[in-house]
């Protein structure tokens, strides 16, 4: 989507709906697990294919327009927890926010240690343990270097490793799965 | 690098749940958003950007406090500097955003005078803004995302401090729009 726009060009209301309902659920899980806040999550993916519906000139569904609107998402997520985390303890005092289901425990475990290692850490174990990209696709999507991802990935695991130890999710007593190797 | 944290699986399952849990907007209304932006973005431009007037950044209890006349100050009082500077964008972003709370809304012909607390910094300014400066709203329109006008908002605005807005300033310390900080309750 670097291109100008261009009226003669782009998508149409069918293609559009169709990619929408193809990729939205998809697209709010992922910011759920890297954002921690369903919520959150609905609100940032649906704000983000608004966008990408205004800059449908220059969409591109034979591009990567999901990676697109995941990139946007994630940039809107970060950017409202930076403007609201001042004001969340105001928040609290004013009462709950909107209602939303209540997670499962075992959810719960996994979102609170997400949220406790940082973001780019978070960031680059979804896109590669949840969305299935390389290493190189995530250094990519997150415009770094690969070299850093590797770190992140490292790290981040070993991080939620250490704060899911004695819990239902500790990775000792949980069944191991396919090993994911990148080096 | 070796994943043996079954990791992939616990994040696919909690994604799924999170799925479970929302139901999407319809691509119809995801379009009409989208759309909401680009007029804005139109009437902008055409407008040549809203007008912000700053006209008085003063710190929060400054307002309330008024001196007794028996009491007068044993100095006088040096001028306050404007606490109140509109944000700048970061680097790459549109807007750059203030976290308030917007109230004491009055209507003076074709503009609204809104009253600014700054949260977090505390800090009081005002803002006169035209009528049809675009609001995005939830809350307010009775849960449903909206775009509605300024003007149209003064009566519920009019009261004391209570609805938290974020309002987007441009690269030129303009007031493009506001929207409703929904998440915070009200």
């Amino acid at each position: 989507m670097g291109s100008p726009p261009d009226e003669t060009h782009g998508v149409n209301e069918q293609d559009f709906d169709a990619f929408y309902a193809a990729s939205v659920g998809r697209l709010i899980g992922q910011l759920y697990a890297m954002t921690g806040d369903l919520a959150e999550a609905q609100d940032v993916v649906q704000e983000a294919f608004a966008r990408a519906w205004e800059r449908r000139a220059e969409l591109d569904l034979g591009g990567a327009p999901e990676a697109w609107v995941r990139t946007v998402a994630w940039r809107l997520a970060v950017s409202r927890w930076r403007r609201v985390r001042t004001a969340l303890a105001f928040a609290r005092r004013q009462g709950p926010p909107a209602t939303v289901p209540p997670p499962e425990p075992h959810h719960v475990l996994l979102v609170e240690a997400l949220r406790r290692i940082p973001e780019a850490q978070r960031r680059a174990v979804v896109l590669h343990h949840l969305c299935d990209l390389t290493v190189e696709q995530v250094a990519a999507e997150a415009d770094c270097p690969v070299g850093t991802v590797k770190a992140h990935l490292s790290r981040g695991r070993t991080a939620l490793a250490r704060l899911l130890t004695d819990t239902e999710l500790d990775p000792r007593t949980t069944t191991r799965l396919s090993e994911v190797r990148h080096d | 690098m070796t994943d043996e944290t079954g990791l992939k699986e616990h994040l696919t399952d909690l994604a799924a749940s999170g799925v479970r849990l929302t139901t999407p907007l319809t691509a119809e209304r995801v379009r009409a958003r989208g759309e909401q932006r680009l007029r804005r973005k139109r009437a902008a431009v055409t407008g040549g950007g809203v007008l912000l007037v700053a006209v008085l950044a003063v710190g929060g209890l400054a307002l309330t406090r008024t001196p007794r006349a028996s009491d007068p100050p044993a100095v006088l009082p040096a001028p306050t500097a404007s606490a109140f500077v509109p944000p700048t964008p970061a680097p790459g972003e549109e807007y750059g955003s203030e976290l308030g709370l917007v109230y004491g809304a009055v209507a003076e012909g074709d503009t609204v005078r809104v009253t600014v607390e700054q949260r977090g910094t505390g800090v009081v300014h005002t803002l006169i803004l035209p009528r049809g400066t675009l609001v995005e709203v939830r809350q307010l329109a009775g849960g449903s995302p909206a775009d509605v006008q300024l003007g149209d908002l003064v009566d519920r605005l009019a009261g004391g401090p209570r609805w938290m807005f974020a309002i987007d300033y441009d690269g030129e310390g303009r007031v493009q729009s506001l929207r409703e900080a929904y998440w915070l309750g009200g």
